[in-house]
């Protein structure tokens, strides 16, 4: 039994690209979302049974497999590709893994449902090269939970999913084993009116602190009219700060 | 050797033990005390924070432990996979099954983070006859598993710690991490997975060798933590960007800065 373990744990870790930290870096910088091939659910009837060298395979001849798995991002979230990884033997080019994030409207009831692909965020695997992984262009989304799903002038309230496309090919073998998802975190655009008469749109801080406004970490200095951008931060108003950002908490 | 004599060896070469028989408190989840560990943890101690693995874990700060719970329906198996509805249990019927099941999932844990403690709650219906191992993997380039535990199995679900286990996550960018959870194959056996718990605390990065501002040399009392800021974008310095200014007083406009950059503050507008 040891040795035959041994051996599988070998394969995948030679292999192996997907599983994932939800990447949970701060600043302002490149992370990467790995969306491993556990947290896809089948989509009508599409089997959700892993083989051992954690790759999720189509071998139904004439089957065409859809799963989804929701999109951990925050709000605001600026997405700059997304990459699949795969198996594909398959070198004729007519059947392939696909990798796409949409957003799906949340409709009340009686309402038609309504998805939106993402543009730019499709991902295919290609060639025969077997074990790979294959990237969308470079792209520019930010995440909202709020947008106009189906084009009609409203905003909607939405959901983000990682969908995928896995059929069963005929001349070649197919496989996914995850999504890759470059994104950094970005700080909001000012709103049009400002929130501080000390900080005017023009003000050189003015995106970053309506920020802090907005998210309820700040309500201004004095009579809350004004933020007071350039008198000193004490140790006491950094405690408030930090604390109400963080939202810190602790169990007793 | 017997199973049992094995498993009973690496228990004790692990500083694996710790049977609590589940009880109702911290609303249904079994005790969970750690013990056999090498240096005895007081319980109020150890428990802080208590997320679960199907959302972002944002404990923030560098206090004790935070618990993400994996739960038995988060788990993908290579063979056997089915959730029974009663115990929310990835469960495994093996009959007559040559080879031990794989069941999987992913970890969410920020790089930087100590991961301390890993619990699996497990039932088995042949006790001492079925094992289960963790696998815990870094998979960069095919590099090696960061850990190996081997847990006992029993009858009625049970959690055993390992630990204290010392493990810093590295950096996410490319690399990712699996949680596995080996079955053993054995006629008529019947596996249930309750859950895995992950013990984990953040802390900050070890300074870089060479300093990013000439007035924070490595000498600097706050060194790390001036460096922890500018090599996450925080902070471009002061002035020019050669030096920080670490003495200068803040105001209440550049915190907004470095607030509102270090956590991506978006809010729906």
């Amino acid at each position: 039994m040891k040795t035959r373990s041994g051996s599988v744990f070998l394969v995948a870790a030679a292999l192996l690209v997907s599983s994932a930290v939800r990447a949970q870096s701060y600043g302002d910088q490149s992370q990467v979302l790995t969306v491993g091939v556990s947290q896809f659910r089948g989509v009508a009837g599409s089997p959700s049974t892993i083989e051992s060298d954690y790759y999720l395979y189509n071998q139904v001849p004439g089957s065409y497999y859809y799963y989804l798995a929701p999109l951990a991002l925050p709000e605001g979230a600026l997405i700059e590709s997304v990459c699949l990884f795969g198996r594909d033997t398959d070198d004729e080019f007519l059947f392939y893994v696909q990798a796409y994030l949409f957003a799906n409207k949340l409709v009340p009831l009686g309402e038609a449902p309504a998805a939106l692909q993402v543009p730019g965020s499709s991902a295919f695997s290609s060639g025969s090269a077997g074990y790979g992984s294959w990237c969308s262009e470079p792209m520019s989304y930010t995440l909202r939970a709020r947008l106009d799903v189906d084009a009609d002038g409203t905003v909607d309230d939405a959901v983000h999913y990682v969908g995928l496309f896995l059929p069963h090919s005929i001349s070649g073998l197919l496989a996914f084993g995850g999504v890759k998802i470059t994104w950094k975190r970005q700080v909001s655009p000012a709103p049009s009116a400002p929130t501080f008469g000390d900080v005017p749109e023009s003000h050189p801080f003015s995106r970053f602190i309506e920020a802090l406004a907005a998210s309820g970490i700040t309500g201004g200095c004095g009579d809350g009219s004004n933020y007071c951008p350039n008198a000193a931060l004490t140790r006491g108003q950094m405690a408030v700060f930090l604390a109400k950002a963080l939202g810190l908490h602790w169990v007793e | 050797m017997s199973k049992s004599i094995r498993w009973g060896i690496l228990a004790a070469g692990l500083g694996i033990a710790a049977v609590a028989k589940a009880s109702p408190e911290h609303g249904g989840w079994t005790s969970r005390r750690p013990t056999g560990l090498e240096t005895p943890v007081p319980l109020a101690s150890l428990p802080k924070q208590l997320v679960d693995g199907s959302v972002d874990p944002r404990a923030f700060g560098v206090q004790d432990y935070t618990i993400t719970v994996l739960s038995g329906t988060q788990f993908r198996s290579s063979g056997c996979f089915f959730t029974d509805p009663a115990t929310l249990s990835d469960v495994c019927y093996c009959d007559n099954c040559p080879e031990p099941d794989h069941t999987y999932t992913t970890l969410d844990v920020p790089a930087g983070a100590i991961i301390d403690f890993i619990g699996v709650n497990n039932q088995t219906n042949i006790e001492g006859s079925l094992g289960m191992t963790l696998h815990f993997r870094d998979h960069l380039g095919g590099s090696a598993q960061l850990v190996a535990l081997t847990f006992p199995a029993h009858e009625g679900f049970v959690t055993d710690f390992g630990g204290p286990l010392g493990i810093l996550v590295p950096d996410h960018k490319d690399r990712a991490f699996i949680l596995d959870v080996e079955r053993a194959a054995a006629d008529g056996a019947q596996t249930y997975l309750g859950y895995v718990e992950v013990w984990w605390r953040r802390t900050v990065s070890e300074p870089p060798a060479t300093p990013s501002f000439g007035d924070v040399p490595t000498s600097h009392p706050f060194y790390q933590f001036i460096e922890a800021l500018a090599k996450s974008g925080i902070t471009g310095g002061c002035g020019s960007g050669a030096n920080y200014c670490p003495d200068a007083p803040l105001t209440r406009g550049q915190m907004a800065v470095f607030l509102s950059k270090a956590l991506g503050l978006h809010w729906p507008n």
